[in-house]
């Protein structure tokens, strides 16, 4: 995946196990917009799960559904909620002194953590950008394409820090 | 005012030569060329970006952190998705036109839409938060209860009707905007989904907080 350059880094196990447990609260958030991984796709592909009718049985609350109604498919995702759960993700790791604020204050963006530990030329800062894109969304809404796009993306980011996890345990 | 629209000018042509080729052709394509923001009312702050409104050809945006540019189709201006946008009536009443005549602006009216858009984004907000209040960083914290004050004044104004002024305004100058000191408060606490929490008692305490501040900067000043 990383592409034979310099500018390309190796992180601890201590980051990359901080890194995966924060990527858990982006994933839990894709989760609840009805996204998921197909089992045994290709290459990660994605499907956005069609809202059904919800009995009490299950555990989940049918009003998460209300922004649905008259429609099969979500016309589009509020920026609002990935973007605080990015935020809780990068509170995460200054938490865990994986991230610092800069000496202004200013918080690092979800890119700048891939770029700080993996190098700016490594494909995973590149697919961070690229989600970062994808989430921008256009008046505080992502469109399902975008959003399913971005999923994409998470999800490799997220499978190569497993593996790169896995490795410092090997 | 000559001077001003010169000096606008030659700061849009800098940044946006830095920002690429895509960029600079919607400038030079475009028949109305707006400043809008800060910048237009000589309002900016030492890291103020400009705000652009390229209107000609095509539909584009770009955000860097010296330029925010939009850029849309001369069509886009008579639909009322733009005429009845938080936006447009923003541009209409703050902006300064480089080139072209603001005749569109005459059409501008704010509509319901742009009102129920700023409320759903703030119930967006304040149904999230209380969730991930305790788990964010400080940082975030400031951040989301500069973004909700502003926003929910920008509401305020929006459902009375009147054109959202620069950022700087809100922040600085609401007491000279606002009928009660406790408006913004009172608006926010309509749109929680649960109005007695720790999250909102911090909030409220954070936004109440600053407009203590500027009132007593401005007593000082």
């Amino acid at each position: 995946m990383a592409k034979a350059d310099k500018t390309v880094r190796h992180p601890s196990g201590r980051v990359l196990a901080a890194i995966n447990d924060g990527l858990q609260e982006i994933a839990a958030h894709f989760e609840l917009s009805g996204f998921s991984p197909v089992k045994g796709g290709p290459t990660g592909e994605v499907v956005a799960e069609e809202p059904e009718e919800q009995d009490s049985s299950d555990g989940t609350d049918s009003d998460d559904y209300e922004d649905y109604e008259g429609s099969s498919k979500p016309d589009y995702f509020d920026r609002e909620d990935i973007e605080i759960a990015i935020d809780e993700f990068i509170s995460q790791l200054i938490k865990a002194n994986v991230m610092r604020k800069s000496g202004a204050g200013k918080a690092p963006s979800f890119s700048d953590v891939f770029e700080k530990f993996f190098g700016e030329d490594h494909e995973i800062t590149t697919k961070a950008k690229s989600f970062e894109d994808y989430i921008k969304g256009y008046f505080g809404a992502i469109s399902p394409e975008d959003m399913r796009a971005a999923y994409d993306e998470f999800l490799d980011i997220q499978e190569t820090v497993r593996e790169a996890l896995e490795r410092t345990h090997a | 005012m000559l001077r001003n629209r010169e000096r606008l000018t030659q700061i849009a042509m800098e940044r946006l030569a830095a920002s690429g080729h895509r960029a600079q052709q919607c400038f030079s394509e475009a028949s109305e060329i707006v400043i809008f923001g800060s910048m237009s009312v000589g309002l900016e702050r030492l890291a103020s970006d400009i705000d652009l409104l390229c209107i000609g050809r095509r539909d584009f945006t770009l955000k860097t952190h010296s330029l925010d540019l939009i850029a849309l189709k001369v069509e886009t201006t008579t639909s009322a998705g733009w005429l009845e946008s938080e936006l447009a009536s923003h541009i209409a009443e703050y902006g300064t036109w480089l080139k072209g005549s603001p005749e569109w602006c005459s059409e501008v009216q704010i509509g319901q839409n742009a009102i129920s858009e700023k409320r759903r984004r703030i119930a967006a907000f304040m149904k999230a938060l209380p969730n991930s209040w305790s788990g964010l960083d400080e940082v975030f914290r400031v951040k989301y209860s500069v973004k909700l004050r502003r926003e929910t004044q920008r509401l305020l104004l929006l459902e009375k009707g009147v054109s959202v002024p620069p950022t700087r305004v809100l922040d600085d100058c609401w007491s000279g905007i606002s009928r009660s000191p406790c408006e913004v408060h009172d608006r926010l606490s309509r749109l929680a989904s649960c109005p007695s929490n720790n999250f909102i008692q911090d909030l409220f305490g954070r936004i109440d907080a600053h407009f203590e501040m500027t009132r007593e900067h401005r007593q000082s000043a």
